[in-house]
């Protein structure tokens, strides 16, 4: 009876042994972010737009 | 054309001040568009039976990576950027209202469907979610504000001309 209860200690720790070596869950990854990019260009797009409009309406 | 350089860059000074120094502090209004866009969005999806939830910024469809709606994202310094340039370019007065708050109004629009798209983005194509979300601005912003200021610029030489004739007349 005493050598079950040895038995069972040991494959009791071993068995946690295996569990606590496992890896933690992987947490959720840091999510995506959407900062507007390129706005220099719609700015350079603007500019050309008003500097074609002022030059063709000073030609005319 | 000096005229348009002087008041753009007027604008976009007073904007930059006034946002740095109440806008932003404050804080509420890049709070409750980044918050509506995300709510929207969510919203729009779920309309499609999406199984989406968003926590104030946060939009997650269920089992893939979230989207965050940052300061950066809720598209109010674009809204400025579209509206110096009405501002600043010559045209009649009542339809440079019109034209502000109707563009302001298609980009926040837009700007919901982008958000929707980069949640989707998540789900198809999450390896490539950066180089879509570096284009993403090209493909849903720009084509539209270049046509819509296209479209002041015409409106505008048509009242310089219609001016001159009756000046003519």
């Amino acid at each position: 009876m005493k050598n079950n209860l040895i038995t069972l200690v040991i494959i009791s720790l071993s068995m946690l042994t295996f569990v606590l070596a496992q890896d933690p869950p992987p947490l959720p990854g840091a999510p995506n972010q959407g900062p507007i990019g390129g706005m220099v260009w719609l700015a350079i797009s603007g500019l050309i737009l008003a500097v074609k409009k002022y030059s063709g309406s000073n030609k005319k | 054309m000096i005229r348009f350089l002087v008041k753009a860059g007027l604008f976009y000074i007073i904007w930059q001040v006034v946002y740095d120094l109440i806008i932003y502090p404050d804080g509420r209004l890049d709070q409750f568009l980044a918050t509506s866009v995300a709510i929207l969005a969510k919203n729009g999806l779920a309309l499609f039976g999406w199984d989406i939830n968003a926590w104030d910024r946060l939009l997650v469809i269920d089992g893939y990576r979230g989207v965050v709606v940052l300061n950066e994202c809720n598209a109010l310094t674009l809204m400025s950027l579209y509206s110096g340039f009405i501002v600043a370019f010559q045209g009649p007065n009542k339809k440079r209202i019109i034209y502000i708050l109707s563009g302001i109004g298609i980009i926040f629009i837009l700007n919901v469907i982008r958000i929707m798209a980069f949640s989707l983005a998540t789900v198809y194509f999450q390896h490539y979610w950066d180089i879509f979300h570096e284009f993403s601005s090209f493909i849903f912003f720009y084509p539209v504000i270049l046509g819509i200021w296209y479209q002041w610029t015409l409106l505008s030489e048509e009242s310089t001309q219609s001016q001159s004739e009756f000046s003519v007349a």
